[in-house]
């Protein structure tokens, strides 16, 4: 790997935070109503509004608090809830780890269930049983999270009483209740991803398996299986990681639904409640977070690539 | 699988394939992989069956708290129902309103109110707060002083303003008013006692003198309280713990209810009104729908077609309350004509009429406005309102006005509403309150903090000010009859709609009344009926 090709990604990567850093600032400042408006809510008093903006340090010039802000940003302090005076570093880095748990959890059911469901599609493409299996990826795809999650719930919580329907549990203090709890927002999330994930697989199979190389190989007498294993999977792959890499950013804003309906206390249910509560810092804090996911992920994929594929290092 | 299904595939390799239902080979990695996901997820079901656990068992009461999250503990600096909610089991009030709207007395064992300028609590004696500091007449002198305090940011700040408070011994304390005003009491209710000491952390670890200690908050997953041995009452107590779950989605809440392990949740989606109605008359739960605000039109009566109070009256007209009621809240609501509960003792039954197109339309025609007007409703982004806007926009067709449904978050809809006051026609409700004059002066004084529709008419506000000086019960009845009369019917200021519906659904009677999170009711059980 070239030390340029690096650091013109690295230094993308900063330009992308940094534009998205004002943007999000200004943005969140655009939304109608401040701290004060929710803090009063519908026992609204201009009176009091007044005094709470002041308080709260709100009466500021705007490019002031922003420049503030971002300084303190870049050493990592986000400062204080204007909500409930909570540190936000460790506000966020609590609610990013049990998201971080989420994900995981998520993309682990979601490839358990994208790999063999694109395979066994991509093989049996010509075959009944294939577009069956393409119908059931059509109808993951089609179908909402928070619809599926209520489902979900539905069926393994309140008839079957499998599960709970939702909370959350400290897994250092009771790893089978964490474990448990975990069973069906991870399914959730995971059911979408393994849906745009195995449809990618089978197309990229299917390109792969009509490729020249393919057929020359199997002209040669290579057995079937070497030539998927070392031909058609692994030139598959590559799309595949690309696609996974992105629904890894995805997974990120797919848990915000997933923690809302499971009463899941992540970084995502944060945000929202942040931004409903109009606590500027933290939607700042929250949101940038978010961008530099997305932004670490795509230069991590980027990065991957160049390993996998041969032909990016020419 | 049948030995019929298992075959030997000829060729390099010879290997032993399974054949599926659909007739298509597939080797034993295919189908380990195939089967991956499956037996995975399965297995964990297997071993996690019968997982969840809860329930009152051990003295321990679980609720669902549905809609709002909690973001701060602290009710003296947050005035959103959810602090107060989750905060509730550690805090004691000198007074607490009870289920019938009297005043119950609580940390203080008296209450006088010599004239409409003066309350004098005799506080009771050996009560300590929850830091060990003894609650006496000093400690809320402070904590007064300290709401007064512009720099807090206490939102009970404008209520207090001008208060003088007093210890006038070590357990009496004087609040003398700057103004008369007989329902100040109402506005102490409001107040939880607490040491001045806590309350820079009363966000995020809450204290005060209440029956129960703080011990978790897991913010945006529950809330829970132990019991505090050293309560004023302690005996008193028979739940060791009290938790309340919080979900902002208030089917996925009920849901959880639903699932079992909970004792109560609250509130319950409208949506799911019929489900849990069915549920409760199969014995599996109760069921109650709570009324605790009104669901209210606000005109712009200082600019547009509804500056004139002809347009409003025709607009009142036209609605058809009881559409309200059948349709967004599943027939689980009732009109409303007043900011009262029609079992309140000011409630005006003058206040209620039929609807009537004809007059409405012979008032927009002596408006000048035969052929109607287009105008919006600004609505908050809850489906009970957005219902309730919809139907208005057909109700209002039938009088020619051409109504867009704007919808908006609820808090820039309050933004629009209080700050900016960008608006000819909103909708939004209100907390009740067991205090004839509180929303009154609100929403109807010229100078009302929430008056933000411009209503202006000196003789109401003069009628407010005898209603706040008057301590006669029958003689406040007449003044307030009278400030409804013309604010809500000749004037039309405000337009109250119907009742604002939470329904709650428990599975333990004992513990209904701790819906929404005041267990003071548990623990002073006389309090219900004061």
């Amino acid at each position: 790997m070239t030390l340029r090709y690096l650091a013109s990604r690295v230094l993308g990567s900063l330009a992308t935070l940094l534009v998205s850093s004002f943007l999000i600032f200004a943005m969140v400042r655009l939304i109608p109503g401040d701290p004060a408006t929710a803090l009063l809510g519908r026992a609204f008093d201009p009176e009091v509004a007044a005094l709470m903006r002041r308080r709260l340090g709100l009466d500021g010039n705007f490019f002031v608090q922003y420049l503030n802000w971002i300084r303190a940003a870049i050493t990592g302090d986000f400062g204080y809830s204007l909500i409930n005076g909570a540190k936000i570093n460790e506000q966020i880095l609590e609610r990013f780890l049990r998201t971080l748990h989420l994900m995981i959890g998520g993309l682990f059911v979601g490839l358990a269930i994208a790999v063999p469901l694109g395979t066994v599609s991509a093989r049996r493409r010509d075959q009944k049983s294939g577009s069956l299996l393409m119908g059931l990826n059509g109808l993951l795809i089609s179908v909402p999270q928070f619809i599926t999650g209520l489902l979900l719930v539905y069926v393994f919580a309140v008839t079957l009483k499998w599960l709970p329907a939702g909370g959350w549990v400290d897994p250092t203090s009771d790893f089978r209740r964490w474990l448990t709890a975990m069973i069906l927002p991870c399914t959730t999330l995971g059911l979408a991803l393994s849906a745009f994930t195995a449809r990618v697989l089978r197309t990229s199979i299917v390109e792969a398996t009509s490729a020249d190389y393919v057929v020359a190989a199997k002209s040669w007498g290579i057995p079937e299986r070497k030539v998927y294993r070392l031909h058609i999977y692994r030139n598959a792959a590559l799309p595949t990681l690309t696609t996974v890499g992105l629904e890894i950013g995805y997974l990120f804003g797919g848990s915000v639904v997933v923690e809302e309906i499971f009463g899941y206390p992540g970084v995502g249910q944060l945000t929202v409640d942040a931004i409903s509560g109009r606590d500027y810092p933290m939607v700042q804090a929250a949101v940038l977070l978010f961008a530099v996911g997305f932004t670490v992920i795509n230069l991590l994929v980027d990065l991957c690539l160049y390993f996998v594929d041969p032909r990016l290092r020419k | 699988m049948s030995k019929e299904n298992m075959s030997k595939e000829s060729g390099k390799g010879q290997q032993l394939h399974y054949v599926g239902s659909w007739g298509q080979s597939l080797s034993r990695r295919e189908l380990i992989a195939a089967m991956g996901g499956v037996i995975t997820l399965g297995g964990i079901l297997a071993a996690c069956s019968g997982g969840s656990d809860g329930g009152t068992s051990g003295g321990t009461l679980v609720g669902v708290m549905t809609q709002q999250i909690p973001s701060s503990l602290d009710p003296i600096t947050n005035a959103q129902g959810a602090a107060l909610n989750a905060a509730s089991p550690c805090h004691d009030w000198l007074e607490f309103v009870a289920i019938n709207g009297d005043l119950y007395p609580s940390l203080a064992e008296s209450v006088d109110q010599p004239d409409p300028q003066t309350i004098v609590y005799k506080i009771r004696s050996g009560v300590n707060f929850q830091n060990g500091e003894p609650v006496n007449a000093q400690a809320v002198v402070d904590l007064v002083a300290w709401i007064q305090d512009k720099n807090n940011g206490a939102w009970l700040n404008a209520r207090f303003e001008g208060v003088e408070a007093v210890a006038v011994d070590e357990l009496t304390l004087q609040l003398n008013l700057p103004k008369a005003d007989v329902t100040f009491r109402f506005a102490v209710t409001r107040l939880p006692i607490v040491a001045v000491a806590t309350m820079a952390d009363q966000a995020l670890n809450p204290s005060g003198c209440g029956p129960y200690k703080f011990k978790e908050w897991v913010q945006g997953s529950y809330v829970e309280y132990t019991k505090d041995p050293d309560y004023r009452e302690a005996d008193r107590i028979t739940l060791d713990t009290i938790r309340m779950e919080h979900f902002n989605d208030s089917n996925a809440g009920t849901q959880a209810f639903l699932a079992g392990g909970k004792n109560w949740v609250y509130p319950t989606s409208l949506s799911q009104a019929k489900d849990l109605t069915a549920r409760a008359d199969a014995g599996e739960l109760s069921y109650l729908p709570l009324e605790p605000g009104v669901c209210y039109l606000i005109n712009n009566c200082k600019s547009g077609p509804t500056a004139d109070p002809k347009v409003r009256k025709a607009i009142r007209l036209a609605l058809n309350r009881q559409a309200m009621v059948d349709g967004p809240f599943n027939a689980v609501s009732r009109p409303f004509f007043s900011m009262l509960k029609p079992e309140s003792s000011f409630y005006v039954k003058e206040l209620e009429y039929e609807r009537d197109i004809e007059q409405a339309k012979a008032l927009m025609a002596e408006a000048g406005l035969a052929s109607g007007f287009a105008e919006k409703i600004y609505t908050p982004n809850v489906d009970y309102f957005i219902g309730l806007s919809t139907i208005m926009k057909d109700n209002l067709a039938e009088i020619g006005i051409d109504i867009t449904v704007e919808i908006e978050e609820t808090a820039a809809v309050i933004d629009r509403m209080f700050n900016r006051k960008e608006f000819n026609m909103v909708v939004l409700g209100d907390a009740l309150s067991p205090d004839v004059s509180e929303l009154h002066e609100y929403y109807i004084r010229s100078t009302g903090a929430r008056n933000c529709g411009f209503y202006s008419n000196a003789k109401v506000d003069e009628l407010l000010d005898q209603g706040l000086r008057e301590v006669d019960d029958d003689k406040r009845f007449e003044i307030y009859k009278e400030v409804q009369i013309i604010s809500m019917l000749e004037d039309t200021g405000f337009i109250p709609l119907v009742a604002e519906v939470l329904p709650a659904a428990y599975k333990d009677t004992n513990y209904q009344e701790f819906m929404g999170g005041f267990i003071q009711y548990i623990i002073w059980p006389e309090a219900k009926l004061a």
